[in-house]
């Protein structure tokens, strides 16, 4: 186990007490690999103003939609999909507290995708032309904002790997890691424990399995005495025989700028 | 929708499925199953061994069996091959 204090938590305790949760968590991961001013911070704090409340499975946008704001998750997660013609659904991303569901969709003006709550959420809706104006006002959240958008692209592209060349229960490993590296960063997990509000259907769906294959490999992680699974809950055992099985190596989420600070 | 459970048995070990599922009737649960029992087989099937006696065995909401489904019952095992065609 972990004792060290990740630079997310050192960021989150720092903050300002009157910023909530996710606000607070959000300026942790745009802080994490950036040097910004409490001007900055301030900033990205009036970014996450008044989010809305959304219930578990309500969609936040719809593939066809006409975009007009940039979608922020405060609090919950989210999966973005797509559907086949046979019904099937692919997700593509999943999206944790502190992440944006696409920086420049309003740039885009018409959404390729679809966006899920998977857990009662809060959302911060900033409008286009807030985004718009932050280089020219803010720079280095700029900056900060677009590193994120490089490391989402990171992710996807470690998603194409995934699903392409590694088996079942490397597919699920490599989720596990990924999930717990990145919920690290926003403080979300303590003691290789955290929530893992994914059914297996949700799980098969990220992964392009079957429910019962997801089964099955969950199964095996289990007996392996590498993960415990109980009510939504997930606990790494063995981070390492985790690590290994998925071939996982985490410098794709660009920690290493964290080390920087 | 009603929910279902489906438990597989591959020959290394029994999998019991403590979640569940939803699908919209029983034969929805019977068509994951198939396709279920497909997918995990193939995947034993690239690393290069397969187990013709795994199943998978369907309960309701209130843990009854409903059905079980043989692996040899969701795939057509063919044993035809086509010769050279002579010149």
């Amino acid at each position: 186990m972990e004792t060290q204090e990740t630079p997310g938590q050192t960021r989150i305790a720092s903050a300002a007490r009157s910023r909530t949760e996710g606000c607070i968590r959000f300026i942790a991961k745009l802080g994490a690999a950036s040097t910004l001013s409490a001007e900055d911070e301030q900033a990205i704090a009036d970014l996450c103003q008044d989010p809305r409340s959304v219930p578990a499975k309500s969609h936040l946008i719809r593939e066809g939609d006409n975009p007009h704001n940039v979608l922020l998750m405060m609090e919950g997660w989210a999966a973005r999909y797509s559907l086949v013609s046979d019904g099937g659904r692919q997700i593509t991303a999943i999206l944790l507290p502190g992440d944006f569901c696409d920086l420049h969709v309003t740039i885009l003006g018409r959404m390729d995708h679809s966006i899920i709550a998977l857990t009662a959420a809060k959302v911060a809706f900033i409008p286009h032309k807030v985004m718009q104006d932050l280089p020219i006002n803010r720079p280095e959240v700029a900056r900060a904002l677009w590193r994120a958008t490089l490391i989402d692209e990171a992710v996807l592209r470690q998603w194409i790997v995934n699903i392409g060349r590694r088996t079942a229960s490397e597919r699920i490993a490599h989720l596990f890691c990924e999930l717990h590296a990145r919920l690290k960063l926003v403080g979300l997990v303590e003691d290789g424990q955290f929530d893992l509000p994914l059914s297996q259907d949700v799980i098969a769906d990220a992964l392009g399995l079957t429910n019962v294959h997801v089964n099955r490999m969950l199964k095996n992680l289990r007996a392996e005495g590498i993960i415990a699974l109980k009510e939504g809950e997930l606990t790494i055992l063995d981070l390492k025989r985790l690590q290994k099985l998925a071939g996982f190596d985490a410098s794709y989420l660009h920690r290493e700028m964290l080390v920087k600070q | 929708m009603p929910r279902f459970y489906l438990h597989i048995s591959d020959g290394t070990l029994f999998s019991e499925d403590q979640e569940g599922s939803e699908f919209h009737d029983i034969e929805a649960a019977r068509r994951a199953a198939i396709v279920g029992l497909r997918d995990v087989m193939s995947a034993e099937l690239k690393d290069g061994q397969i187990n013709m006696a795994a199943f998978v065995e369907v309960e309701d909401e209130d843990h009854q069996l409903v059905m079980t489904v043989p692996f040899l019952d969701s795939v057509e095992v063919l044993t035809k091959h086509h010769r050279r065609p002579k010149k």
